[in-house]
């Protein structure tokens, strides 16, 4: 039963499920999907192993998800969901990619299990690529076989979920004030004719690093 | 020598008036807020901060809450919020000032025979409808109070079903109005109806320290940054301690009322932010948590006379919780159907719709069987926040998932071309033995302490009310020229809009509070905020929670 959306003007943000970010109400990836040898490597690949951070030390959280996630393969996915046209920005445009390992490293709320997740499904997506394509990695497919291969993985439950909640994020870089990282130079904003309010959040009032009393 | 004369536990609309009230009556005060205490410095019109991430509400892992929801076979089932797969909670705005900051201010005064629903319309079986046991002419003072205190403004509407009111106008003029306010007014002028101008707890003109609306266009699930929203913090709190007498203690989390063996609570225990157990004793206590955690938090505070929780020895606390009924629907028109003075108009960030019909709170048709309650139409403009609403646009009619061109073409739509009008319909939420809190035998929050179980149920008529509201919205959207009028309703609870939990009646058997909202068996317990409402209006409840706690104000002070 999905809740209410709305309860007054304006306020129905207030009420925002997580579970809209997703398809379905659930996310447990996958390990099921694969058969064999391949879900022992992906459990490895999702992160037993904590690399250490530059320096050492215990590792940051994003020193952890550039570590963990397959990038470039996660670029190529963006790239292919947001594509960049002549009059109108792509994930390239808005710096899709940095805004997403930003979110993704920061150790609260969502943003622990949505790196669970992502990683998880981006690992997967690169074996079951392994299996169909001759050991092709998703980068190296042309435009035709990335929209097959995603298909694919649209038709699982868990795999929607997950092209759901990364296409999430591409929003977010898209619509975000251009604070966070995304949206250059108001792109996002300018392409989609938004007004932005006002105040604006300015560096060190960004959700992060608000330190009230 | 107690440390206080009052100490008020919760600090949003329910709490807010009582802090101020009794500071200004020359008590001494403290208030226990569980949330840290953000002020304008941290509101900013940042939808990721707002409305994506838990900055302003409570953690869903850390401070789990159950929820219990009927299954595909209608069994209940249960799920943490904790659990990954748990898709909502019922945290709202946990700071000093509670939710009341981000509100939109939406504010109706229940009308009389909201009091007296049993008496009036008759019983429903399956619902636990009660009477109230005040009438609106006791409130009405309170309503008008707030008025003033919080600062609402608006327009008064002569129209059949007016609540009496002791001043002829609001204190403060409408808001600047968007097209569709005037498009709405001609519309029901035309089908013969009333257009309402809808009162908002937004400062129209300065108050004191708050400024004027700035119209940034960014208001409900928002905080103010100008000060003109109407939230117990700015409002009352910031009064409250600039008196000297009122001690705001934020991210102190109370999570017991000592009680006596006399019955009559001696102190609460609370967690201070940095985890240590800290006790405040004072003459009178005042719960105000939002209705499942004040009901949660009676329920952890057995004593010697409150085996099963204070308030609690009828089995009544955390019963007949109520939400808002009701449905939200949409429609939109297309940008080039309309000349470019009106399309500048339309695309006008900042005014206010601001209009309601009333013709269907109370209905005569056989439709709903003859007379009955019938609810509020809201109509509201769309949301500013982009992210939420590209979301849905990864989806197309059929449920699939879009992207590339197509879904790059589907914002173009939504954003480009159209401009969307919505409507929300508020009706009862009636009373129920499916819709309640009790303690999670098993589940507890990061203080190890059990966490609130929430069952959500709904009674069916809640849904026919609501049909035949969207049936009455829809023609007035369409005779304005919105195309492909589309409404939700699937009997979900509005987790922004809890009441009751702790009824507030007569008989101690059948409701956990005294005419005054104290505590039938412990008299110096109160609560002030919406759990008290035996039924909740078919109006949003928060000008209500505000003119009550006033008036439990009133109550305490004159006994102490």
């Amino acid at each position: 039963m999905p809740p209410r959306e709305n309860a007054m003007e304006e306020h129905f943000l207030y009420t925002l499920q997580r579970s809209d970010r997703l398809l379905w109400r659930r996310r447990q990836f996958l390990l099921s999907l694969l058969a064999g040898a391949g879900a022992v490597a992906t459990a490895r690949a999702v992160g037993d192993v904590l690399p250490m951070a530059p320096g050492g030390g215990l590792p940051s959280p994003l020193a952890r998800v550039l570590e963990e996630a397959p990038w470039p393969l996660l670029e190529g996915v963006q790239s292919h969901l947001l594509p960049t046209e002549a009059d109108s920005p792509g994930a390239a445009q808005i710096n899709a990619l940095a805004y997403l390992q930003d979110a993704l490293g920061r150790d609260e709320g969502d943003a622990i299990e949505d790196r669970k997740f992502i990683t998880a499904g981006a690992v997967f997506l690169r074996k079951r690529i392994g299996l169909d394509y001759g050991g092709r990695l998703f980068e190296e497919l042309d435009e035709e076989e990335r929209e097959a291969a995603l298909r694919k993985m649209a038709g699982s439950t868990d795999g929607a979920n997950w092209i759901s909640l990364v296409m999430y994020y591409l929003l977010e870089a898209l619509l975000a004030d251009p604070v966070y990282g995304g949206n250059t130079g108001e792109i996002g904003w300018k392409w989609l004719g938004y007004t932005a309010g006002f105040p604006r959040p300015p560096i060190g009032k960004r959700y992060f690093e608000i330190k009230p009393a | 020598m107690k440390d206080f004369d009052v100490c008020v536990i919760g600090s949003g609309a329910g709490g807010g008036p009582i802090a101020w009230e009794a500071a200004r009556a020359g008590l001494a005060v403290v208030v226990l807020e569980k949330g840290p205490w953000f002020d304008e410095r941290d509101f900013y019109k940042d939808e990721v901060t707002c409305n994506h991430r838990r900055v302003f509400r409570s953690d869903y892992k850390t401070e789990p809450q159950v929820i219990e929801e009927p299954d595909a076979s209608g069994q209940w089932s249960a799920l943490p919020t904790s659990d990954p797969n748990s898709g909502h909670d019922y945290w709202n705005g946990n700071c000093v000032g509670g939710s009341s900051n981000f509100m939109s201010g939406h504010f109706f005064r229940m009308k009389p025979d909201d009091f007296r629903l049993l008496s009036a319309f008759g019983p429903i079986a399956g619902a636990n409808i009660a009477d109230w046991p005040i009438g609106y002419e006791e409130l009405e003072p309170y309503y008008t109070k707030v008025e003033t205190e919080i600062g609402i403004s608006g327009r008064v509407v002569p129209h059949k079903f007016l609540e009496p009111r002791s001043t002829p106008d609001f204190p403060y003029a409408p808001t600047a109005e968007h097209l569709f306010a005037q498009w709405v007014d001609k519309a029901a002028a035309e089908m013969g109806y009333t257009p309402l101008t809808v009162a908002r707890a937004i400062l129209t003109r300065p108050k004191a320290e708050r400024r004027s609306c700035e119209y940034s266009g960014f208001c409900g699930s928002y905080g103010c940054a100008s000060g003109a929203k109407g939230s117990a913090r700015v409002a009352l709190l910031n009064r409250a301690v600039a008196t000297g007498r009122c001690e705001i203690r934020p991210r102190s989390h109370v999570y017991r009322i000592e009680t006596g063996a006399d019955g009559r609570a001696t102190g609460v225990l609370y967690y201070d932010r940095d985890g240590k157990a800290q006790r405040v004793d004072a003459k009178a206590f005042v719960v105000a948590c939002q209705a499942i955690e004040s009901s949660r938090l009676l329920l952890l505070s057995s004593g010697p006379r409150h085996p099963n929780g204070l308030g609690n020895n009828h089995g009544q606390v955390g019963r007949n919780l109520v939400f808002s009924a009701g449905a939200t629907g949409a429609g939109h028109v297309l940008l080039k159907d309309y000349d470019e003075e009106t399309v500048r108009r339309m695309k006008l960030v900042g005014p206010f719709v601001n209009r309601s019909l009333q013709d269907f709170y109370y209905v005569d048709d056989p439709a709903l069987g003859g007379r009955a309650k019938g609810g509020t139409i809201d109509f509201v403009g769309n949301s500013p926040s982009f992210i939420h609403r590209a979301m849905p646009e990864r989806r197309d009619e059929n449920g699939e998932l879009v992207w590339g061109r197509e879904f790059k073409r589907r914002l173009e739509t939504v954003f480009r071309e159209n401009r969307v009008l919505r409507f929300e319909i508020f009706c009862d939420w009636l009373p129920n033995d499916d819709c309640h809190v009790t303690l999670d035998p098993e589940v507890k929050d990061k203080w190890g302490l059990p966490v609130s179980r929430v069952r959500i149920g709904h009674h069916p008529h809640d849904g026919r009310v609501s049909q035949y509201l969207v049936e009455r919205a829809r023609p007035v959207m369409e005779r304005m020229g919105f195309r492909n009028v589309i409404a939700n309703l699937n009997g979900a609870p509005t987790p922004n809009l809890q009441a009751g939990g702790c009824r507030f009646g007569t008989d101690p058997a059948t409701s956990v509070l005294d005419a005054d909202c104290r505590v039938h068996d412990c008299q110096n317990v109160y609560v002030s905020d919406g759990s008290f409402m035996p039924t909740g209006g078919s109006v949003p409840f928060t000008w209500t929670i505000y003119a009550n706690a006033f008036r439990v104000a009133d109550r305490l002070i004159a006994s102490l």
